[in-house]
């Protein structure tokens, strides 16, 4: 839409009448569209609601004016949180209505994580014209049966799991550690890497298609399988329980407190107990202590317990409402809490005119212990409890008592009026056990319970700060049923809290506390026995907010961890997938239970209420069956190939639990573990802001970099045993922002006895999860505190080590949301070279800044692996050598860093004025212009003839620095040179010696260079990704070569294809897939670009037209190309002149010049 | 039980008059231990004239009777006695016997109590007889409130600081409090109507620039029961005190000469040489300007312009 016409449209709807009209007129198409269709499934729809509607047309409306904005869904297989993210607001069309409307212009959005478009319109093209789209043309044309159109994506991985379930055994080749290696490097990543455009990608999975598919093979997945079956009554069927369901826990999250009371329940709750005196028959009931009854009053009918801890100057009021009661046989037991205030002198006063006031003290000891006491020493045969801070209503106990007699309940509440000022509200919620689990409606203060059920629960617990309240009504009404009676039997003013109150003091993750224990397996109950090799995976779904926006993005990641992550990871693997349903929301339901229908190891528990992160994880390990449990935060993405390597440090006992690296999207580390400085009582986070190759001591992608060893968890991922976690009680929900996961791990280890805590750089999990609470941080800080000061471990500045920086020290601050953070400062002392080529001279840390993303994208990008292969020659020179992604701005472990060197991608960084800072032009030469060239202290280019341009160009030396190759990847075979005498090797077999051979993927555009070959060598040979239905059957080989065997194939080609973008041929960018295989000892045919011959003499044969190369693939080698001897010359000079090693040299010499320091590095 | 009683007096010829010497002898009644702490510079007939039991303590003269009473209090040992009493010579009385007072406040449910109290500046009893019960006297509240007590020159500030500050202390440590006198809605009314009478005339007196804003507030604060139903000492001695000052100063222009009549008449014993000590001490109690009793030609008048008001 262009600009003045939404100007113009902001414009008009900003005037209120005109935005009601406007509304009106979208209900109104919307109805419309949605009738016409056919498509409203109105009993879909109440199950949602749990509503009636008269006619299909009233649930339509009712849907478009009010379940639209609540989330609901028209049909089953229509998830608007899915399908129509962005189509929420009141002014814009409903999402189905949309998605039915827009469906001719857009035939690629899926209705349904379980309904894929693409598929059924491939398989029925004249769906795309019918009115209903894919969805309408399916649900006309099927019926129960017919097997749903899942997503490929879906049925690969199902098959996957499928082929596991079968037969045992790993898939072949999805070891995700394998892949590197197709992709050229320094074909550096096309333009169409930068970003996936519509944001819904945004946990940055590796295995999204969209962007795998341009630049890098899919492994391929056994074809063996066939699809999923999942038909469409089999779905609806599953989706409606969930979504019925669902519904069924919202209701229990209703509110908990109400404008006003019901009248009509009141009346008739007052009409019950009208003329029933309790104290009419106070021996109805037997006295709770037989020693009771030597006063001259008669024995009490009711003991009230209030405790009081300092608490003089208030009580008198709450104890005023107790001798105002009607029912006048009651005893008030205060408890004293080791008050240092004048409360016992008041409580005197109090005694001395009433003999009713009977006052216990006790050593302070917390009010559980204190109301503990109180209910030792009551009398009466009914208890009940006032806070000091509360009144009754004078009849409160006599309506009580008589309510409870008439309904024959042994626990019992009133109603509460609270007042927050004017404003005013009741507490009287009439709820059972599953209303209690999802939060308290019970307040202590209206509770009257059977004396000897309350001691047969044990009273209050008193190991608990807060909510005590709550353990208590929880534990009678797993006993009991805990009756609403209707009437107001308190009044709580809020202005009348002071700061003194537990409250405030005390964080509000007790809660969690509380309901974790009455929802989680009782102590000494046996759970299911835990299987040896089986991992349970772990995913807590938490709280998503209402919008439907929002809830679409939890649902994307979720479906992805579910739907891609965890099977890929798992193939093969006896593995369960256990999800706490936390979020309470119906799309969330829905998703899940769709998960499930395609992956049955996939388990759903749906919590009840709102579920942090330690409840939902608490709640799972009552359930796995795993002999190891894997947590996975669903706010960040795992890297491909994570699950294998965090599970192995497991296997060796001294190991209690492994963390994954956590990064953030800006592809710097967050934490590798938390370490304990000494002197500071509280974690920080191991390496957190330098780049991820700190943690792997400058490896690139270290599928064997060491475990590190730290203090204790702190990641989003990891893993322990089970039977440890259950023995520890798994995660403290009270710690409800941060530090939980810390607090485990050393719970872990002091459970153990000792043990170690690993972080595994090889496990990698990229996000950030959401931001803490300020509050309830600060609570937890003080928790962490009071819990482990003193007893923490050290050995953080052994743990900094790996990176070859040290902690200088820590500096706090306080976070944008206002948490209080711990941010650690490094130093890197200056150090000399001990041995090697560079022996005696400095080492400096080298940050090599590539063009490449961060994330599990970055290693698609070829200049990632180049960077790589250059950070370990220099790392064979002493140096110190990381890489960094390209989307950060700044860092903040800058300042350690001596060398930035950037790797020119397809755009321009800023030079870090404080550094040496290189620049090496190694593709996409258009893009540079003089002034960057300008700006960076030295620059190289790989191409001699660009390089020369640029000099004459801009003033400044460009210096040439061609691209290079790996000897000791790439390397003549040792077949090659003994060619009769050596047995064959496996890889000679897939390529025969004659064939023309090119690997590289399609990068969705047409190569020339194959199109041209095919059609004089039609025994081409491809392998490489994105191929797939543009060639000629038998052309493709395979979509992947492992790096370490691609030398055998360049080798044991015939020819090995090569060619170059424009910008490169034109500008003499060597490609280095030239000097990979002439280093193989290979034949090369290639687009002239100049320099080629210069650098690799008879090796490549360069063709300028179609013609040219026609006649260059059906020649006879031998008489196009050099003889054996001579192109192993060739290879040995390319190895010696142009490896990395090579280069990382001459780039040393630059640096170390930069310092006024001489270097002699030849050879 | 023990009790001990301290009372503050002074004046300003060094004299003990006849009716502080009656109700220090009175206190002998239901203290075990009395106190007379006077910062007056007695003469050997004002000694003499202290009753037997009580002991006489001479202080300078400063810090009001707070002062007094703490040197009283410090002298004693307030906790070595259940119970503690402070009062002062401002009043003429009691008309009942202690006893009868204390009698029928055993059974009241409070910590501390007095002969009044009022709202006037939050409630409080009034500080010229109070009694506080064993548990206040150890009290935390009751020991800081006279540590933390320092001589206050000012009459004013002594009355906010301390003889509001003391009941507030106590309230505040959530000590309750009562009164031996205690209105009853005839007594409400006509303090209402007494108090609004003289604070529209008061208010009428201020300078015209602050007379809108006294109009505004005078008339809603509280009223001194001491001077606005002091005739109720006439009603059965139901307030079994009759202040100095009332009859002194008039504050409320009710006719405190008639008050003064009526008194002698009904209760000659108690009030004997009370006519005398006030014409005696008037040259030193002199108008207070601002407060209620200042003379004005048409406050005065009230008296004659509404009588069903007076006393």
């Amino acid at each position: 839409m262009p600009a003045v016409v939404r100007k113009l449209k902001r414009a008009v709807l900003a005037r209120p009448g005109l935005r009601g009209a406007a509304e009106t007129a979208v209900v109104a198409r919307s109805v419309a569209v949605i009738v016409r269709s056919g498509m409203f499934d109105r009993a879909w729809y109440e199950a949602q609601t749990g509503d009636r509607h008269a006619s299909d047309l009233a649930a339509v409306r009712d849907y478009v004016t009010r379940g639209r904005r609540a989330g609901l869904s028209p049909h089953p297989l229509f998830e608007p949180a899915w399908a129509e993210p962005k189509t929420w607001h009141s002014r814009t069309l409903d999402p189905f209505a949309h998605h039915l409307v827009s469906f001719g212009r857009r035939t690629k959005v899926d209705p349904h994580p379980l309904f894929s478009t693409p598929t059924w319109i491939a398989a029925h093209p004249e769906a795309r014209r019918h009115p209903g789209g894919a969805l309408g043309h399916f649900l006309a044309t099927s019926g129960p049966d017919t097997p749903l159109p899942l997503t490929p994506g879906d049925e690969e991985a199902a098959a996957v799991v499928r082929g596991a379930a079968a037969d045992g055994s790993r898939v072949a080749g999805s070891t995700p550690g394998d892949q590197t290696g197709v992709e050229q490097p320094g074909a550096a990543g096309p333009g169409d890497a930068d970003g996936d455009g519509d944001g819904d990608d945004d946990a940055g999975d590796g295995d999204d298609a969209g962007a795998a598919d341009g630049h890098l093979a899919r492994p391929p997945v056994t074809a063996s399988v066939g699809h999923p079956i999942v038909t469409r009554g089999s779905a609806v069927a599953a989706l409606t329980t969930a979504v019925t369901a669902a519904a069924a826990r919202r209701q229990l999250s209703g509110p908990r407190q109400t404008p006003r009371l019901d009248g009509e329940a009141q009346r008739a709750f007052r009409a019950s107990v009208e003329g029933i005196g309790p104290s009419s028959d106070p021996t109805a009931r037997a006295a709770a202590d037989p020693g009771s009854g030597h006063t001259a009053r008669p024995a009490p009918v009711v003991s009230v317990v209030m405790p009081a801890w300092n608490r003089g100057g208030v009580l008198r009021r709450a104890v005023a409402s107790v001798q105002a009661q009607t029912l006048p046989d009651w005893e008030l037991l205060v408890v004293d809490d080791g008050s240092v205030d004048d409360t016992l002198a008041v409580l005197a006063g109090l005694t001395a005119f009433d003999d009713r006031v009977r006052v216990l003290t006790v050593p302070h000891g917390g009010v559980s212990r204190a109301r503990n006491a109180g209910i030792s020493a009551a009398r009466a045969p009914w208890l009940a409890f006032l806070d000091t801070d509360n009144t009754w209503e004078p009849d409160f106990l006599a309506t009580m008592v008589a309510g409870l007699t008439v309904r024959g309940l042994a626990a019992g509440y009133a109603a509460m009026r609270l007042e927050h000022g004017s404003r005013v509200t009741y507490r009287g919620y009439d709820g059972g056990l599953d209303a209690l689990r999802v939060g308290n409606h019970v307040d202590l203060n209206v509770l009257v319970a059977d004396t000897r059920l309350v001691r047969e629960v044990g009273g209050f617990a008193e190991d608990l700060r807060r909510t005590v309240d709550y353990d208590l009504v929880l534990s009678l009404a797993e006993r009991t049923t805990v009756g609403h009676l209707a009437f107001v039997g308190a009044v709580y003013s809020a202005g009348e809290q002071d700061t003194g109150r537990i409250s405030v003091d005390q964080p509000l993750s007790w809660d969690a506390v509380v309901r974790l224990r009455h929802l989680r397996r009782a102590p000494g109950v046996p759970g299911p026995a835990l299987v040896r090799g089986r991992t349970s995976v772990v995913l807590p779904v938490l709280s998503a907010d209402g919008r439907p926006d929002a809830v679409g993005a939890v649902c994307r990641r979720v479906w992805s961890l579910l739907r891609a992550s965890v099977p890929v990871e798992t193939a093969g693997a006896d593995v369960e997938v256990v999800v706490t349903d936390g979020s309470g929301s119906r799309a969330v339901a829905a998703l899940l239970a769709s998960a499930v229908l395609v992956d049955p190891r996939v388990r759903v528990e749906a919590a009840l209420g709102s579920v942090g992160t330690a409840m939902a994880v608490d709640l799972a390990l009552d359930r796995v069956t795993g002999a190891t449990t894997v947590v996975l935060d669903v706010h960040v993405a795992p890297e491909r190939g994570w699950l294998a390597p965090l599970t192995a440090p497991l296997a060796d006992a001294s190991v209690v639990a492994a963390g994954a690296l956590a990064l953030g999207v800006d592809g710097l580390l967050t934490s590798a573990g938390a370490v304990f400085p000494v002197g500071i009582d509280l974690p920080v986070q191991l390496l957190a802001g330098q780049p991820a190759g700190d943690a792997t001591g400058g490896m690139t992608d270290a599928p064997d970099a060491a475990l590190l060893d730290v203090g204790s968890l702190r990641t989003p991922v990891w893993a322990a045993r089970t039977a440890d976690l259950l023995a520890v009680g798994g995660l403290d929900a009270l710690f409800g922002a941060v530090h939980g996961d810390v607090d485990l791990g050393l719970r872990l280890v002091a459970h153990r006895g000792g043990g170690r805590v690993v972080t595994v750089p090889a496990a990698r999990a990229v996000g950030s999860p959401t931001g803490p609470d300020p509050v309830q941080a600060r609570f937890d800080e003080r928790t962490f505190r009071d819990r482990w000061a003193g007893r923490l471990p050290d050995g953080a500045q052994r743990a900094w080590r790996v990176s070859g920086t040290e902690l200088a020290h820590v500096a706090g601050h306080v976070t944008r949301a206002g948490v209080r953070a711990l941010r650690p400062v490094v130093v890197r002392p200056a150090r000399r070279v001990p041995d090697g080529p560079a022996a005696g001279l400095p080492s400096l840390r080298w940050v090599l800044q590539t063009a490449a993303p961060a994330g599990s994208r970055r290693r698609l990008w070829g200049d990632w692996h180049f960077a790589g292969s250059l950070a370990g020659a220099l790392r064979r020179l002493g140096q110190d050598a990381v890489l960094l992604p390209r989307d950060l701005a700044t860092r903040p472990a800058a300042a350690v860093d001596d060398v930035v060197l950037t790797i020119r991608g397809l755009t321009a960084r800023e030079p870090d004025p404080a550094t040496s800072d290189l620049l090496w032009v190694i593709s996409h030469p258009d893009g540079v212009d003089t002034a960057e060239l300008a700006r960076h202290g030295h620059v190289f280019a790989a191409s001699l003839s660009w390089a020369e341009r640029m000099t004459a160009l801009s003033g400044r030396t460009v210096e040439p620095l061609l691209q290079c190759t790996d000897p000791a990847v790439f390397a003549p075979p040792a077949w090659l040179r003994a060619p009769d005498g050596s047995p064959v090797p496996r890889e000679r077999r897939s390529v025969s010696r004659e064939a023309v051979l090119f690997v590289g993927n399609s990068r969705g555009v047409a190569r020339p260079v194959v199109e041209q070959t095919l059609q004089v060598r039609p025994d081409l040979a491809v392998w490489g990704g994105g191929w797939a239905g543009t060639l000629p059957p038998g052309v493709l080989r395979g979509g992947y070569v492992p790096n370490s065997q691609l030398a055998g194939h360049y080798a044991g080609a015939g020819i090995v294809l090569n060619d170059h973008w424009d910008d490169m041929r034109l500008n003499g960018f060597l490609s280095n897939r030239l000097f990979d295989a002439v280093a193989s000892g290979a034949r090369v045919v290639s687009d002239r670009v100049a320099g080629a011959t210069e650098v690799f003499g008879g090796s490549v044969a360069v063709f300028d037209t179609a013609e040219q190369l026609h006649d260059l693939v059906t020649a006879d080698v031998e008489e196009v190309f050099p003889p054996l001897a001579e192109r192993l010359d060739t290879a040995a000079r390319i190895a010696a002149e142009h490896s990395f090693d090579a280069r990382a040299r001459r780039l040393l010499q630059v640096a170390l010049a930069d310092r006024g320091v001489v270097a002699d590095l030849a050879g | 039980m023990s009790t001990l009683a301290v009372m503050a007096h002074y004046d300003p010829d060094g004299a003990l008059a006849p009716h502080a010497v009656r109700t220090a002898a009175a206190l002998r009644e239901v203290a075990d231990t009395v106190l007379l702490v006077s910062t007056a510079r007695l003469d050997d007939e004002a000694r003499a004239r202290v009753p037997a039991g009580v002991r006489l303590v001479e202080r300078e003269n400063s810090g009001y009777d707070f002062g007094s009473w703490k040197a009283g209090l410090e002298l004693a040992g307030s906790r070595d006695h259940d119970q503690v009493v402070i009062c002062n010579d401002s009043c003429v009385g009691p008309l009942v016997p202690y006893r009868t007072v204390f009698d029928a406040m055993a059974d009241r449910p409070c910590d501390f109590w007095g002969m009044t109290q009022t709202l006037r500046r939050g409630l409080h009893v009034q500080s010229y007889f109070v009694v506080f019960r064993p548990w206040v006297v150890r009290s935390g509240a009751f020991g800081r409130f006279w540590d933390q007590m320092v001589a206050v020159s000012d009459r004013r500030q002594v009355i906010a600081r301390y003889e509001v500050g003391l009941s507030a202390a106590l309230h505040e440590a959530g000590f309750a409090s009562d009164s031996y006198f205690r209105e009853d809605p005839t007594d409400r009314r006509t303090g209402r109507e007494r108090h609004l009478w003289w604070a529209l005339n008061a208010a009428a007196l201020r300078p015209p620039g602050k007379r809108l804003a006294a109009l505004r507030r005078m008339p809603r604060e509280p009223w001194n029961p001491m001077a606005a139903l002091a005739d109720r000492a006439l009603d059965g001695a139901r307030l079994p005190v009759v202040k100095l000052d009332t009859l002194r100063y008039d504050p409320y222009k009710l006719g405190s000469a008639t008050l003064l009549d009526r008194c002698e008449q009904q209760y000659p014993e108690a009030f004997a040489g009370v006519r005398e000590h006030l014409a005696r001490t008037a040259r030193t109690y002199a108008p207070r300007p601002g407060e209620p009793g200042s003379p004005s030609g048409r406050a005065a008048l009230a008296v004659r312009l509404v009588p069903g008001l007076a006393y």
